[in-house]
């Protein structure tokens, strides 16, 4: 490492001193004062030597120690700090890399892949790749078309994330076409950025580094507040702060257990909540089957489901329709699991709730594992009805039948799910083998629902162990609901088809993505044959009211609204969320069903990573659920009245200052509050233009972990104070009197996990007004 | 403080001093030791002949005469800044004499020109000096033609 040794001029009058002193106690005939010629000849000409030598000792002593490395500048300093942190692995974090999006624009509508390796150039030396995992392939009908003065469409447009190829600031750019780009598409006429690609950073300062010292050299477990803050932050560049909330913390409801008789939450402790500051990734999207099936993406089986519940009905009045709501069961019932092991699994469990789909049971005691356990899969069952007897046949010996029992090696006593049928409303469930016969390698079986009809070529499994069931309020025996038999006439005894599961599916609805999504900016399905009045201008159907209560019908495009459900708030913005967005109207719950809804929101960027980093197998808690949350977002609406000053010689740019706010509030120290003062004195100080700003409240909105959006006013801080929410509908204080307003309702938000501590403030272009008062 | 020894210095002689060599240890078997009025001596000389800037750790220390030996300059001038450079050295050697405190025989105590004769073509100069200690002795010395090379 190239050094240099600077001698100032008061370490070399410090040498001299020294030297004299030593000299004249040595030699004391000997004159070294100043003036003399052994002054100069022994004590100056040493001196700068000797000061030399202290310099370099000092330096050298200074490059030991972190405490005069942080007072010293360079390179040279940047190395040493580097090489003394790396004794304890902490390294320098390399900056972060800018993120957004750009804007493609087609000639035509077509079908467009873009690849991951696609490149997008702002400048010869500005690189920016794709920010999506896999190749994303954007269908013609999604492509948004621009409409010219002459109402015709003059082009096609869509967006795409992107992120910088390096970290840096200098890859924060302001809106503007890209100079190249890789050819993914002949029709492509212009890419562009049509808002500021931000987020990127330099390499961490020594002085930031030092900072983050004092609490890196910790323990490098996710098991206290100190190491999970070293942890994330050493191991992620995009986690710019981390607030652990665990034991004892009033924001902490994860660990609540309630006891349902006297409405008691008990914390049970182990639970940790490491809430993230991180870079916001705008304009994600995502597509879902609306009333689809998704899985719960965490752990435990808590959903029955049955297809011979679910049934469609016989066209022919035979059979008739039916789901779970068709047979009387309601929440406190009890599901009895008939086959469970005995003093292993439990065999009782009690019903959260009756969907159409499945009974839900306590995610806290779920089943004991997903069930029925398939032994094997196959595809040629013939089905028929043999003197009032079901019967399966292997028709083509795919399987061959023993006639033994199954713990003798044989297949009597296993059971048989018939997976896909022609005939649904006959020939799907689940049926025990109880005859083998090896002549015809068919098999007879019982407890099917109804009799088969004559089928060929049926998907077949043999299960090795099936989920038997009774449904029902009848203390012991629990079966009066749903048992074995027709639909039509239960029979008591019980029923084998069974599924344990975690799928989850409502009508009406899809599931979010599983990762923090805050600010939902579009919600939309290609119109197809729904009623015009429905149908937005670039012809998708458009949710564009976010309400807290369930959707009502709609007869205007302007009028669809959507809900947003959070079914674990304690877990909600974090990877386990199961957050559902509900566009079915309460009068017909199923009428958007089977549309592929395209939601596009913000969440935060590199989420993810951390998510699987925190609970990998090699990194995780074993004593506890420790888990990465989002900030709550709060989204703040400013609507700045001025009058322009009397001595400003250009109008102000309300654009410019707008995104300069927005910024401004974005990254607001989160330790202090934010109020209307701090917003007017960066307008002031930043845009001289301002002669006079009028004081005004700030609106803010609470993207609570239930789902719903909160409203709150203020005319001092932005806190999460309840005094400050109010109903939008009057601008006040919900009436506890009135039900209507008790969806804008939060008395206790630690109740939600919600305080201070655990919110993001938060603000964009769109919500910032700027109006002159003198017109 | 007791009368400690400097090393004894001197003017070189004349013909063969210069504006950047202009001192020596004389020509002795072996260096001097120093007390009494010639230390005072050999320090007003020492101090007259530094050009000043050039002792790092008192810049003030020294003399605009040397530096200006090396120039071309007028005589006249060059007279004038001989008187104001004896002036100063004997201002800066009372100045370190009463910081140590030396024995009243080592001070300075004031310092006459006797004769100035400035070199026209050689741009020299010799001073002859009278300087005299807190203890009222005197003592003249001569300073030889010292040319700028």
């Amino acid at each position: 490492m190239a050094e240099t040794i600077t001698i100032i001029e008061q370490d070399r009058i410090e040498a001299e001193n020294i030297l004299e002193q030593f000299l004249t106690d040595r030699m004391p005939e000997q004159d070294f004062t100043k003036g003399g010629a052994l002054r100069d000849f022994v004590v100056v000409a040493l001196a700068n030597i000797f000061a030399y030598l202290r310099a370099e000792r000092d330096l050298v002593r200074a490059r030991q120690s972190l405490l005069l490395l942080g007072r010293l500048t360079g390179t040279s300093a940047d190395d040493a700090v580097d090489e003394i942190l790396s004794n304890w692995f902490i390294r320098r974090k390399t900056g972060q890399v800018a993120s957004g999006s750009v804007t493609v624009t087609l000639s035509r509508a077509v079908d467009v892949e873009i690849a991951t390796t696609t490149k997008f150039y702002k400048t010869s030396s500005l690189l920016y790749y794709p920010d999506t995992l896999e190749n994303t392939f954007y269908s013609a009908d999604d492509l948004l078309p621009v409409i010219d003065s002459s109402g015709a469409v003059a082009a096609y447009t869509f967006s795409v994330p992107v992120y910088a190829s390096q970290a840096g600031t200098q890859y924060n750019v302001t809106p503007g076409v890209f100079a190249d780009y890789t050819r993914f598409s002949p029709y492509v006429t212009r890419v562009e950025n049509t808002a500021d690609i931000t987020g990127g950073g330099g390499n961490e300062t020594t002085e930031e580094m030092l900072v983050r010292s004092e609490t890196a050299i910790t323990v490098r477990d996710l098991n206290s507040s100190r190491s999970i803050d070293a942890t994330l932050k050493d191991e992620f560049v995009n986690v710019d702060d981390v607030i652990v909330v665990g034991y004892g913390d009033t924001e902490m409801i994860r660990d609540l257990i309630a006891v349902e008789i006297t409405n008691t939450r008990i914390h049970s402790g182990g639970h940790v909540d490491a809430y993230l500051r991180m870079p916001i990734l705008a304009n994600q999207t995502v597509e879902s089957i609306v009333g689809g099936v998704f899985t719960d993406p965490r752990e435990g089986y808590y959903i029955l489901r049955d297809p011979t519940i679910f049934n469609e009905g016989d066209p022919g009045g035979g059979i008739p329709a039916t789901d779970f709501t068709s047979f009387g069961v309601t929440v406190g019932d009890i599901l009895v699991f008939s086959n469970a092991v005995e003093n292993y699994e439990a065999n009782s469990f009690i019903i959260k709730e009756v969907t159409p789909y499945g009974l839900y049971v306590a995610k806290r005691t779920p089943f004991p594992k997903a069930m029925p356990v398939i032994e094997a899969t196959y595809n040629d069952g013939s089905l028929e009805n043999v003197g009032a007897l079901n019967t399966l046949t292997s028709a083509n010996n795919e399987h061959t039948f023993a006639d033994s029992y199954y713990y003798q090696g044989g297949d009597k006593g296993k059971y048989v799910r018939i997976v896909s049928s022609g005939e649904p409303r006959y020939n799907l469930g689940t049926g025990r083998i109880v005859f083998v016969d090896t002549v015809l390698n068919r098999v007879t079986l019982e407890g099917l629902p109804y009799d088969f009809v004559l089928e060929t070529d049926v998907e077949w499994e043999l299960l090795t162990r099936q989920v038997s069931y009774t449904v029902g309020g009848n203390s012991p025996t629990y079966n009066d609901n749903i048992s074995e038999g027709p639909n039509t006439g239960m029979l008591g005894t019980p029923r084998h088809s069974g599924e344990f599961t975690k799928t989850v599916q409502y009508d009406g609805r899809v599931m979010l993505p599983f990762h923090p999504v805050y600010r939902i900016t579009d919600v939309s399905f290609p119109g197809g044959s729904f009623p015009p009045a429905l149908i937005d201008t670039d012809g998708r159907v458009r949710f564009s009211n976010r309400v807290n209560v369930e959707p009502v019908e709609a007869f205007t495009a302007s009028e669809l609204q959507y809900q947003v459900i959070g079914h674990n708030p304690g877990e909600v913005p974090s990877g386990w969320q199961m957050l559902e967005l509900d566009i079915g109207w309460a009068t017909d719950k199923t009428y958007f069903n089977g549309q592929t809804l395209r939601v596009t929101y913000d969440t935060l960027s590199g989420y993810d990573a951390v998510w699987t980093f925190m609970l990998g197998t090699s990194r995780r808690i074993l004593c506890g659920s420790v888990i990465p949350k989002g900030l709550h977002p709060v989204y703040l609406t400013l609507d700045i009245r001025y009058r322009p000053s009397k001595i400003a010689t250009v109008a102000l740019d309300t654009t410019a200052a707008a995104a300069a706010l927005a910024v401004h509030v974005n990254e607001f120290n989160v330790i202090e509050d934010l109020d209307m003062s701090d917003i007017f004195s960066f307008l002031r100080t930043n845009y001289p233009e301002i002669g006079f700003l009028e004081p005004a409240p700030i609106y803010y909105q609470l993207l609570a972990p239930d789902g719903r959006v909160l409203y709150f006013k203020t005319d001092d801080a932005v806190t999460m104070d309840p005094a400050k929410i109010i109903d939008p509908r009057y601008g006040v204080l919900p009436d506890p009197t009135d039900p209507t307003a008790d969806q804008y309702r939060m008395d206790v938000p630690e109740g939600l996990g919600v305080s201070n501590n655990t919110v993001r403030y938060l603000t964009v272009v769109d919500l910032i007004t700027f109006t002159n008062l003198e017109g | 403080m007791s009368d400690k020894f400097d090393i004894h210095i001197e003017g070189m002689p004349l013909g063969v001093a210069t504006s950047v060599r202009s001192i020596t240890f004389g020509a002795y078997p072996r260096s001097l030791g120093v007390r009494g009025p010639q230390k005072m001596v050999d320090r007003f000389l020492k101090c007259l002949m530094t050009p000043i800037g050039s002792d790092l750790s008192d810049p003030e220390y020294g003399t605009p005469l040397a530096a200006a030996l090396l120039r071309s300059t007028v005589p006249e001038a060059l007279q004038s800044l001989a008187v104001r450079s004896v002036a100063a050295a004997e201002e800066k050697i009372r100045e370190y004499d009463s910081t140590y405190g030396l024995p009243e025989r080592e001070r300075l105590r004031s310092v006459r020109i006797d004769q100035i004769h400035i070199d026209s073509e050689g741009q020299g100069v010799v001073l002859e000096l009278t300087l005299e200690n807190t203890a009222g002795e005197v003592v003249k010395t001569l300073l030889p033609q010292i040319v700028g090379t």
